[in-house]
């Protein structure tokens, strides 16, 4: 474990510099990110879910 | 003399050259000077481009062509379309630095085609990324209904422009609502069409996954005569679907008994409060709808806010990381947030789409058209907060989508309309229905309002 905060350490895995001033309203928007993301990670799929891209070659 | 005329009747009066194109252009720029300071619809009004093109539709006429069927129709985007000669600010500070588009976006020249005048660009949220156009840079659009409060968003400049007479027909964006919520709160009617319906090229993305362009008007007949001419395959736009041009004016004026309508409950009827529950009730009982179950409404809504974040956040990385300040600071700080979402929600999130589409389809072999609310009140305070609804207070900004954002994260095409209420701020419903049945929607919305349930107030 870390001490380092938990905005800092996904900061630093996405090469991200946040600007201490903006942190505040960053860490209450990725609460609230977080919690959607409980939403969808309850959600059982089978593997013929695919994730629907469209990319085009 | 044009004033509060339908599209429709416009361009029957230009063609029959009852009154000229350039007169209803020209009374419409009178109109924008006269009430845009108030509203701040338009960021851009090119009033030279708009007399040179009504000019040249008069010319055609005099000539004894053909200007297409929406001659002399004053048109007006959202400011993320390519305007040849302009920088498609896309409601950002950043983007004003970019080079001034070389031409206009594809549904722009697909209206110049068929006659419209373009009159400018319209205000909306930067990049896109809110529902209340209260923006940081190009300041806050009033809702022509009561100027204290806001026209919705992000298409909220477009909404409002339509609903005060300030263009006959406006074009937006949706990617979780941004059609529909500002329709709703202006009381006007709006389509977003399909999810790879309408080409997107040469307009500034948002989400690649979840964007789809589509129309304001003030009925749904001249919703099906400008969405009429939109249509049509681009290459231009990767999701663009090859599909032949599939015409709802037809169905416009025919009686829709026997369609088997569905009045979505659960989610749809929790997170609204009891306003937009009316406003919807009155068109079931108008369609004889019976309740029904859309399955995993709120685990779509929180895939398409999960999505919308994380790739809004990768298409502006550059600049999150170099010049953060630039933003506005509400969208800089759900973008930044957007940046920091691991890999596996978001695509878990993408996988509960097919999930969240599969329901759907179940729901469409029962139904042929379903109904909710179109937002889940109507319109809030311009610097409103917070927002009640189920006992709980939820942040405004993010949670007036709480009733499009499922939807439009499956790509279901949707009319929004009006719901017909006096002396109180307007509300709308959504017709929705199956993929690529567009014109099934739009007569329905046309039927309601030949009812006197839905229309422009």
């Amino acid at each position: 474990m870390t001490d380092v905060p938990l905005i800092d350490q996904l900061a630093i895995a996405a090469v991200l510099s946040i600007n201490p001033d903006h942190k505040p309203g960053v860490a209450l928007n990725l609460e609230r990110l977080l919690d959607q993301a409980r939403l969808v990670m309850a959600v059982e799929l089978t593997e013929a879910a695919e994730p629907a891209p469209i990319f085009t070659p | 003399m044009t004033e509060c005329l339908g599209a429709a009747a416009v361009a029957a009066g230009v063609r029959a050259r009852a009154f000229s194109a350039e007169s209803v252009t020209q009374a419409a720029l009178a109109r924008i000077g006269a009430r845009n300071p108030a509203l701040n619809a338009y960021t851009d009004v090119l009033a030279d481009r708009a007399l040179a093109e009504a000019r040249a539709v008069d010319r055609a006429i005099a000539d004894g062509a053909d200007p297409g069927p929406l001659a002399g129709v004053t048109v007006g985007v959202k400011n993320l379309f390519d305007i040849a000669g302009l920088p498609t600010r896309a409601g950002s500070r950043i983007n004003r630095e970019r080079a001034p588009a070389a031409q206009d976006a594809v549904l722009i020249r697909r209206l110049a085609a068929a006659g419209a005048v373009l009159l400018g660009a319209q205000n909306m949220d930067e990049y896109a990324y809110g529902f209340t156009t209260e923006n940081a840079h190009d300041g806050i659009t009033r809702n022509p209904h009561d100027e204290a409060r806001v026209a919705g968003g992000s298409s909220g400049g477009s909404a409002a422009a339509v609903a005060a007479d300030l263009c006959h027909v406006a074009l937006g964006s949706d990617t979780n609502g941004s059609i529909r919520v500002p329709a709703s709160f202006c009381g006007i009617f709006g389509l977003k069409p399909t999810y790879g319906r309408l080409p997107r090229t040469g307009s500034f993305p948002f989400v690649f996954d979840l964007d789809h362009l589509g129309p304001f008007a003030r009925s749904a007949a001249d919703l099906a005569l400008v969405y009429d001419v939109l249509q049509g395959a681009d290459a231009g736009d990767a999701a663009c679907a090859d599909r032949p041009v599939e015409p709802a004016m037809p169905s416009i004026g025919l009686d829709p008994a026997g369609l088997r309508v569905g009045l979505l409950d659960g989610w749809f009827r929790d997170v609204a409060q009891d306003e937009a529950r009316a406003a919807v009730d009155a068109v079931a009982q108008a369609l004889g709808a019976v309740p029904v179950t859309l399955p995993g409404a709120e685990q779509a809504r929180a895939a398409a806010f999960l999505i919308t974040a994380a790739q809004g956040a990768n298409l502006h990385v550059a600049s999150l990381r170099g010049r953060a300040g630039d933003f506005d600071p509400a969208t800089r700080d759900r973008l930044l947030a957007g940046a920091l979402l691991p890999a596996n929600v978001v695509l878990q999130a993408q996988r509960v789409r097919r999930w969240f589409a599969e329901q759907a389809a179940e729901l469409f072999a029962r139904f042929d058209i379903l109904l909710a609310p179109s937002t889940p009140c109507s319109a809030t305070l311009i610097g409103q907060q917070t927002l009640r609804i189920g006992g709980a207070d939820l942040p405004v900004r993010p949670s007036l989508g709480l009733l499009t954002q499922p939807l439009s994260c499956i790509g279901l095409p949707v009319v929004a309309v009006p719901v017909r209420r006096f002396g109180v701020m307007p509300i709308g419903v959504q017709i929705v229905a199956p993929p690529w049945q567009e014109a099934r929607a739009l007569q329905v919305a046309a039927w309601l309002e030949k009812l006197g349930v839905v229309g422009v107030v």
